[in-house]
C-alpha cells in the first residue's frame, strides 16, 4: 500500500532522509522511531505528497507521487505533529470542510461525519466550538478528521503526543481499530511502549533506516539476555565462577546482584544457576532481566553513533 | 475543483463573519462613508455653501466642463458625486488587501496549513479561493456605500445628480472596475503572504499594487483625469490581463515546501 524506493531529500549540503526503501501493507502498522530531527517528519510529509523527493520514487496504492501527488493526497490520511484545527468552528463543522475538501457526496459526508466523532466519543460535542476541547479531545478530532475519507494509508505524527492515559488509550484502541480495517498506518512515535504493543513492525530512523523488524526481533536482536541472581553473602566471589563457563559472555555485579549476560535466557540460565550452587552459593532469588525495546532503540542508536 | 474552491470560499467567508474585529472594520467606515457624504452633499442647500462665490466655482468646473450651465447648488453636488464616489471605491481595494495578507500568513500561524495541504487541493484552487474570499467584503462594502449612498442621496439630490451617480460610468466602475482592481491587490497581497511569514510585509507589498490605482483615482477627483466608459472598459481589460497573469505567478511561487519547512 505505502511503497518507497531510494527515497531521499536534501537540504542544501545536508541528508535529511537518504536510500529509504519501505513498504507498509494493508492491515499493517509501521513504526517509525527516531529521535527529534531524524528526518521522520520530512519522510512522511514525502510519501504523503506534500513535499518532493530529492531522490528515488513512492507509491500510495500503486499511485506515482511523482506522477500525481493530488491523487496520493486522496488516497492518504495525515494526522500531523499539532492537530490543526479550526478553532472557532465547531467540530462537525472542522469535518465537514474536510469532507467536502476530499469531494465526499453529501450523504457519505454526513454518515462519515457522524461515524467518526461517534467512535472517537464527540458525537455529543459536535457543535462545539474546537476552541473549548481538551487536548486529548482535539488530537482525537484531528484523528477523525484524518480518516474521515476512508483512506488506503493513514500517517500518524505522534498520534498520543502530550495525552492523558485513557485519552491515549481510546486513540490506541482506535489505532488498532483502523489496521483492522485494512489501513495501512504509518506511525511515527517516540513512544516506544506505544510503538511495542502497536507495531507489527518497526523502524528505527536516524537519516536512514538502521534496523527493520518486528518489535520483538529487535529486542532479540539487539539486547543479549541478563539473569539476575541474588545470593546471600559476597556475591563477587562467583563472578569468576559464573565467567568460567562458556555459554556466559558476561558477568558483573550491580546492586548487590550478579549480573550474567547469556546468549539465550531460557536455555543457559539453568547450568550457571547449577555451577553457582555447587560453588557453594546460596542463591536466594534468580530473576531474567527483560530486554526492552527501549534498550534496543537506545543500543541501535548509540552502536549507529559510534 | 469548482466545489473546493466554493468549500474554501465559504469558509473563509464564515471566518470574518465570526470576527468582530474584521466586522467592525467593514461596517463602520462604510456607514461613516455614506453618512460623511450626505452631509457633504447636503451642505450644497446651506446658504454658505449655496452661497459659494462664482469664481470658485468656475475654478470647480474646469474641472468638470460638462457641468457648467447647471445651477450652482447641483453643479457642486455633482462634483462632489464624482469625489464620493472614487472614495467608495477605495475600500474594495483596502479591506481585501487586509485579509489577503493574512491568508496563507494566517493558516500558518494557526498551524492549519499543514492538513489544508495534505487534501486533494490544488494550488491555483486554494489561492483562488484565498482572493475570492478576501475581495467579497470589501466589494460588498463598496457596492453597500454606493446603494446606501443613492437611496439617501435621491432625497437630498436633484435628479440630474442621480443621475450622474447611476451613470454607465460609475455602473461599469462600481461593477467591474472595483473587482478586479481589488482582485489585483488581494493576489499581489496572497503572492506576498506565500512568501514571507509576516503579515506586514504582505500587506506593504500588496500595498504597491493600490498605489498606482490609488493615484489614478485621485487624478480623477482633482480633475486631472476623466473617466468615461471607453476607458473604464480599457482599464478593466487591463486590469483583467494583469490579475490573470498575477495569479499565474502567485500559483508559480506558491512553493509547499518552503512554507512546510522553513516557516516557524
Amino acid at each position: 500500500m505505502i511503497r518507497a524506493e531510494g527515497l531521499g531529500k536534501q537540504y542544501g549540503e545536508r541528508w535529511a532522509v537518504s536510500d529509504l526503501d519501505v513498504e507498509v501493507g494493508q492491515g499493517e502498522i509501521f513504526g517509525f522511531l527516531g529521535p527529534n530531527g531524524a528526518g521522520k517528519t520530512t519522510t512522511m510529509r514525502m510519501l504523503a505528497g506534500m513535499i518532493a523527493p530529492t531522490t528515488g520514487r513512492a507509491w500510495i496504492g500503486g499511485v506515482d507521487l511523482a506522477e500525481d501527488a493530488n491523487v496520493v493526497r486522496s488516497r492518504i490520511g495525515l494526522l500531523t505533529e499539532a492537530p490543526g484545527l479550526y478553532e472557532r468552528m465547531s467540530a462537525a463543522a472542522n469535518l465537514e470542510f474536510h469532507a467536502r475538501l476530499h469531494g465526499l457526496p453529501t450523504a457519505k459526508r454526513r454518515e462519515r461525519v457522524r461515524a467518526c466523532l461517534d467512535m472517537l466519543g464527540l458525537w455529543e460535542r459536535r457543535n462545539d466550538q474546537v476552541a473549548g476541547f481538551s487536548k486529548g479531545m482535539k488530537q482525537k478530532l484531528a484523528i477523525a478528521r484524518a480518516v474521515l475519507h476512508e483512506p488506503a494509508a493513514v500517517f500518524l505524527d505522534e498520534p498520543t503526543s502530550g495525552l492523558d492515559p485513557e485519552s491515549a488509550r481510546d486513540v490506541r484502541a482506535f489505532i488498532l481499530e483502523l489496521r483492522d480495517a485494512g489501513r495501512a498506518i504509518f506511525l511515527c512515535t517516540h513512544n516506544l511502549d506505544e510503538a511495542r504493543r502497536l507495531c507489527d513492525r518497526i523502524a528505527v530512523f536516524r537519516g536512514r533506516i538502521l534496523r527493520l523488524g518486528t518489535p520483538r526481533e529487535l529486542e532479540r536482536e539487539v539486547v543479549r539476555h541478563r539473569l539476575a541472581v541474588r545470593m546471600a553473602g559476597e556475591p563477587e566471589q562467583f563472578v569468576e565462577v559464573v565467567r568460567a563457563l562458556p555459554i556466559v559472555r558476561e558477568a558483573e555485579i550491580a546492586d548487590g546482584e550478579l549480573i550474567v549476560v547469556l546468549e539465550e535466557l531460557d536455555r543457559d540460565a539453568p547450568p550457571v544457576v547449577r555451577a553457582l550452587v555447587e560453588a557453594g552459593a546460596e542463591v536466594q532469588r534468580v530473576a531474567g532481566l527483560d530486554s526492552t525495546l527501549e534498550a534496543a532503540y537506545l543500543a541501535i542508536l548509540n552502536v549507529e553513533s559510534a | 475543483m469548482i466545489g473546493r474552491i466554493w468549500t474554501v470560499v465559504v469558509k473563509e467567508l464564515a471566518d470574518v463573519c465570526r470576527s468582530r474585529l474584521i466586522l467592525t472594520t467593514l461596517i463602520v467606515p462604510t456607514i461613516l462613508y455614506v453618512v460623511v457624504s450626505l452631509v457633504a452633499l447636503s451642505a450644497g442647500h446651506l446658504p454658505g455653501v449655496a452661497g459659494i462665490s462664482r469664481v470658485e466655482l468656475e475654478s470647480l468646473e474646469r474641472s468638470v466642463p460638462r457641468n457648467s450651465g447647471l445651477p450652482t447648488v447641483e453643479a457642486f453636488q455633482l462634483l462632489l458625486v464624482d469625489q464620493i464616489l472614487v472614495l467608495y471605491m477605495l475600500a474594495p481595494l483596502f479591506i481585501p488587501l487586509t485579509i489577503a495578507s493574512y491568508s496563507i500568513i494566517g493558516e500558518k500561524q494557526l498551524r492549519t496549513l499543514e492538513p489544508l495541504l495534505a487534501s486533494p487541493i490544488r494550488t491555483w484552487e486554494l489561492l483562488t479561493a484565498k482572493s475570492v474570499a478576501a475581495i467579497v467584503p470589501g466589494i460588498a462594502v463598496g457596492w453597500a456605500s454606493y446603494a446606501a449612498f443613492l437611496i439617501l442621496a435621491a432625497m437630498i439630490a436633484s435628479p440630474a445628480v442621480l443621475r450622474h451617480a447611476l451613470g454607465p460610468v460609475w455602473l461599469v466602475a462600481f461593477g467591474v472596475l472595483s473587482p478586479l482592481f481589488a482582485l489585483l491587490a488581494v493576489a499581489m497581497a496572497v503572492i506576498a503572504s506565500s512568501r514571507t511569514n509576516d503579515p506586514r510585509a504582505a500587506q506593504q507589498l500588496g500595498a504597491v499594487v493600490i498605489l498606482p490605482i490609488s493615484a489614478l483615482l485621485s487624478a480623477q477627483v482633482f480633475g486631472f483625469v476623466r473617466l468615461d466608459v471607453s476607458h473604464a472598459l480599457m482599464l478593466a481589460v487591463g486590469a483583467a490581463l494583469a490579475d490573470v497573469a498575477l495569479l499565474w505567478t502567485a500559483v508559480r511561487l506558491f512553493d509547499r515546501e518552503t512554507i512546510l519547512t522553513r516557516w516557524r
